[in-house]
């Protein structure tokens, strides 16, 4: 399946709160939506849900305007929210049963994912009565009731653990390689990092970069490398390079130097100028830029 | 529609397994049976105190004196009996009274004067009202006397019996009066008490954010109508329950209720009064739930739906006066106009049907327009409350929002 997001815009109180937002997902790979908090993740993911009309766009889904009640889809609301006066397993079976499952059906699949996120004691226990953290796991359960086609979870990371947010990697990883379609937004880019094919970033309402992750990390990566040299501080390199070193622009993060050739200069002059420094080389090797920096770069050139 | 059902159930068992909905049931039935028992009760007493003197009633803490020569003590022993506390003395009576050999002294100054001395006055007196009709028929009897008239025959002239064998054509106003009322109070217990818990049982949803959820589950329109049914269901069942409660405590006591209140309950009813009451009932008690549900839509947090639905128990107030109104004078011209008004008929055309005699056009009349509004009411509850999912936070006014909805149909329910 593709789902195509079509120059969607929104606006509340004549305030535009969507530019144009475009990007596209296909099942069977991850798809982050990451920006920082108010960028617009959750007011997009909202029109996508039909919980607002959008001004102008379309939802495309295999060519065919996308209606999200004729999909079997799972929805995590930003917005957390579930009985806490009634019991776990009876509200999950309740959810899968509005969804189209028979009660049986509804059973295993609650079930199934309150096992599955290790909650097998408290599926009788109030909604109440479990901690924040393990509230949040049946939240995401009931996003996965009745084997969803399409998953969309809102800020699915926020407030687990770094074990139940492994927990939720893995179901993610699982739910991508069973072939179904899932868009995650979230804040904390570090989480979805090791595992986003994909990454749609927005900013202020708007896109500002859309595309396969690996191939985006190469791209601004190109002709940058880092450099680590033993028995010498960062600064007396950096010192080194910039006397000696001609076409290069020298940055560092807590690991290493990174630099970069300018003006045609390649990664081959580079190293023959280390050799002539006689520089005791600790780390040489290109540089792939994080999640994190991709973000931070892009958001600052929207900025600047 | 399935989903209807499906809504329905949830909320109803949810509403059904509450704690404090079994409680509230347990000990309301407890006391509609122990008010049910209180002429048995009463009784019970009664023949206790009776049995002590059930031979000669005496009236030993009473003392008389008479300084009228008109009146004598003997013409009393009639009435009181022949042991007399009899006193010529005055102060010794006072006295008596002070120190509580007796309650009440009583001295007959003359043929219209009576003096009473009591150490403490209670709230009644009834031989207060004795002495005085006492004192009266001596004056009647020494009149007729004197005209050579038998008082006796004056007595037994004034007590003839005499037999009205009434025809009533319509209704019976008397007879039904004491169901009516009770109807009325019971169908206004429904109609506040549950219609509080529906508008509860919607802004919940708002208030825990579940909202979301749902309407990304089904269509609003299943989750309303299957909650409001839920709660009518729920607030019948209950209600049902302690009715029985009340029935069971009525036939347990029966043989203790004065004749007159088990005519004035049972005859005023009739199958075709007790089938336009349900369906009034019915068809109002949908209507008030639908608006309790439109305006419990509106507020984001459960707290605020005190206030969001005050205009309604203001509505149902004036229906509810219109009714009372309707008891005592069913063939007003204001009543006749509320049994047309859907939020008013409710109580107000069943009290009529029961009361007179209401043509069956009128009826059909009032009911259509009670089932339109409810549909009216209840698209407009959906609609609200899909409308309340892009509104968190802020309480929505019912004007702002009808005019929202009415504004740019932009919301798919």
């Amino acid at each position: 399946m593709i789902l195509e997001v079509k120059g969607i815009n929104k606006s509340f109180s004549g305030k535009q709160i969507l530019h144009d937002v475009s990007f596209t997902v296909t099942s069977g790979k991850a798809m982050g939506f990451l920006g920082r908090n108010g960028a617009g993740k959750t007011t997009t993911i909202r029109t996508l849900m039909d919980v607002f009309k959008a001004d102008s766009g379309e939802f495309i889904l295999d060519g065919k305007p996308f209606v999200p009640t004729h999909y079997r889809v799972g929805y995590l609301p930003e917005e957390r929210g579930l009985y806490g006066k009634e019991k776990i397993l009876d509200q999950l079976i309740y959810f899968a049963t509005l969804r189209g499952a028979n009660h049986k059906q509804a059973k295993e699949s609650a079930e199934y994912w309150i096992e599955r996120f290790e909650l097998t004691y408290a599926k009788n226990h109030k909604l109440e009565t479990l901690s924040k953290g393990n509230q949040q796991k049946i939240q995401i359960a009931q996003s996965l009731l009745n084997d969803p086609e399409i998953v969309i979870l809102d800020e699915p990371f926020s407030g687990l653990d770094p074990v139940n947010s492994q927990i939720l990697k893995e179901v993610i990883v699982e739910l991508i390689q069973k072939g179904k379609l899932v868009i995650f937004s979230s804040h904390q880019m570090n989480y979805v990092e090791e595992f986003c094919d994909e990454i749609t970033l927005i900013d202020k309402g708007k896109v500002i970069l859309s595309g396969n992750l690996k191939q985006l990390k190469s791209d601004m990566g190109q002709s940058r490398l880092r450099l680590k040299a033993n028995h010498v501080s960062q600064n007396e390199l950096i010192s080194t390079l910039k006397e000696h070193v001609k076409d290069i622009s020298i940055d560092y993060d807590k690991h290493s130097l990174i630099i970069e050739c300018l003006n045609h200069k390649t990664k081959q002059d580079l190293l023959e100028d280390i050799v002539r420094l006689k520089i005791d080389v600790e780390l040489f090797t290109h540089y792939e830029p994080s999640l994190n920096d991709i973000f931070v770069m892009k958001v600052g050139e929207e900025h600047a | 529609m399935h989903n209807v059902f499906k809504v329905l159930k949830f909320e109803l068992m949810s509403i059904l397994s509450k704690k404090s909905v079994q409680v509230t049931t347990l000990i309301m039935c407890v006391v509609v049976v122990l008010a049910t028992s209180i002429p048995t009760v009463m009784n019970f007493f009664d023949d206790k105190s009776n049995s002590d003197d059930e031979t000669t009633i005496t009236y030993e803490d009473l003392g008389f004196m008479s300084k009228s020569s008109e009146v004598s003590i003997d013409s009393l022993t009639i009435y009181f009996g022949n042991d007399l506390n009899v006193y010529t003395d005055e102060s010794k009576l006072r006295e008596d009274v002070q120190s509580g050999v007796i309650n009440n002294g009583y001295i007959i100054e003359d043929t219209q004067t009576i003096r009473s001395i009591v150490q403490n006055k209670g709230m009644y007196s009834s031989t207060d009202q004795m002495m005085i009709s006492i004192l009266q028929r001596i004056q009647r009897d020494k009149a007729f006397t004197e005209l050579g008239i038998d008082p006796m025959v004056v007595d037994t002239l004034s007590n003839t019996p005499i037999t009205i064998n009434e025809e009533v054509l319509g209704k019976d106003a008397q007879s039904s009066f004491l169901i009516s009322y009770i109807l009325m109070f019971a169908v206004y217990m429904l109609v506040i008490m549950y219609g509080s818990f529906v508008s509860t049982s919607v802004a919940r949803e708002k208030d825990n954010r579940t909202m979301e959820i749902l309407i990304t589950s089904t269509q609003p329109s299943a989750l309303i109508v299957g909650k409001v049914l839920a709660n009518a269901i729920g607030g019948l069942a209950q209600f049902s329950v302690i009715l029985a409660a009340g029935f069971i405590g009525y036939f347990i006591n029966q043989a203790s209720y004065p004749e007159f209140i088990s005519q004035m309950l049972f005859t005023g009813l009739s199958w075709d009064s007790i089938l336009i009451f349900l369906i009034f009932t019915a068809i109002g008690y949908l209507l008030y739930l639908f608006l309790y549900a439109s305006l419990g839509s509106l507020v984001s947090k459960v707290e605020d739906v005190g206030t969001s639905v005050t205009p309604i128990t203001l509505l149902f107030m004036v229906a509810y006066i219109t009714a009372s109104i309707g008891i005592n004078a069913p063939t007003n011209i204001f009543v006749k106009i509320g049994s047309f008004v859907p939020f008013v008929a409710i109580l107000a055309m069943p009290i009529r049907y029961f009361l007179t005699s209401v043509p069956f056009i009128e009826l059909l009349i009032s009911m259509v327009l009670m089932i339109l509004t409810s549909i009216g009411l209840a698209y407009l509850s959906i609609k609200i409350y899909r409308l309340g999912s892009l509104s968190y936070g802020n309480k929505l006014g019912f004007v702002k929002a009808l005019k929202l909805i009415f504004a740019k149909d932009n919301i798919d329910i």
